[in-house]
């Protein structure tokens, strides 16, 4: 599996991996970008199976990134892992396409729970 | 309207202790925190609510808090890592407290910057609306926040 990581912090990308690593989602490659524009590259190029992506990035936001992604591909997986945590937020990144959103501060358990119900 | 100390606390235990494995607690401001050189970390939530938070850790303190996060050996990380850490933080703490409200609002970017040794908080007094004191893996670090005021240089 390959996990595509979007997020403008270079700590909580390096957090995210290693909390993968603690999950059950086995072994997997991980890509990294710093921004959704950047992402929006990288899922071109690198064709991830999972976008794991921020919310608040300088550039492109993620929501802007995700809504931009799925006018041409409806087929990758998208989760946010985000600060950002009210209802409305979720509702958005739900309804243009997101699997799922995991608040940040986040545990292994935590993230583990919405990538087992995204296999289900 | 500003989030209240409890639930401040509550924010603050889920981001170190439970997300980073980092050890809390609540202590008394000391002499020698105004005197040493630290980072300032901002954030302001804009809208409905209007609120600014500021973290203020001493330089020691934000390089351990890095050095976690970064699962690095001490004394390895160059500043930029130890800021984005730092910013990171903040921005965490931030989001958290936007989850409380109910009406739209938004969260900035994180601002980190660095305040020499010879600068006290007192040229930040407007922060003392509301001030938290505390420790991380027992390095002093304090979050003090209010509702939202124009900033100058």
């Amino acid at each position: 599996m390959k996990i595509l990581i979007v997020d403008d912090s270079k700590a909580m990308r390096m957090i995210i991996k290693r909390t993968l690593g603690q999950t059950d989602i086995g072994r997997c490659d991980v890509v990294e970008a710093t921004n959704g524009a950047e992402g929006l590259q990288m899922v071109v190029q690198e064709r991830p199976d999972l976008v794991l992506c921020d919310w608040n990035m300088p550039e492109m936001t993620g929501i802007e990134f995700l809504q931009k992604l799925r006018l041409t591909d409806a087929q990758t997986a998208f989760g946010f892992i985000t600060s950002e945590s009210g209802e409305e937020t979720r509702k958005l990144a739900i309804d243009s396409g997101a699997q799922f959103l995991v608040t940040k501060p986040f545990t292994a358990d935590s993230l583990n729970v919405e990538l087992a119900s995204m296999n289900a | 309207m500003p989030v209240d100390a409890s639930t401040m606390n509550q924010i603050l235990c889920n981001v170190f202790e439970e997300m980073l494995g980092m050890s809390t607690a609540v202590e008394q401001p000391s002499e020698s925190d105004a005197t040493q050189q630290r980072l300032l970390a901002s954030i302001r939530i804009t809208g409905a609510e209007d609120e600014l938070m500021v973290l203020e850790a001493p330089l020691e303190t934000a390089q351990r808090i890095a050095e976690t996060m970064f699962a690095a050996d001490p004394g390895t990380l160059p500043d930029e890592e130890v800021r984005d850490a730092v910013g990171e933080v903040v921005n965490m703490i931030g989001g958290n407290v936007k989850g409380t409200y109910t009406q739209e609002s938004a969260l900035s970017l994180p601002c980190v910057w660095l305040v020499p040794g010879e600068a006290s908080m007192e040229s930040f007094e407007f922060f003392e609306a509301h001030a938290i004191h505390f420790s991380v893996a027992g390095c002093p670090i304090a979050i003090r926040w209010t509702e939202g005021v124009a900033v100058t240089a």
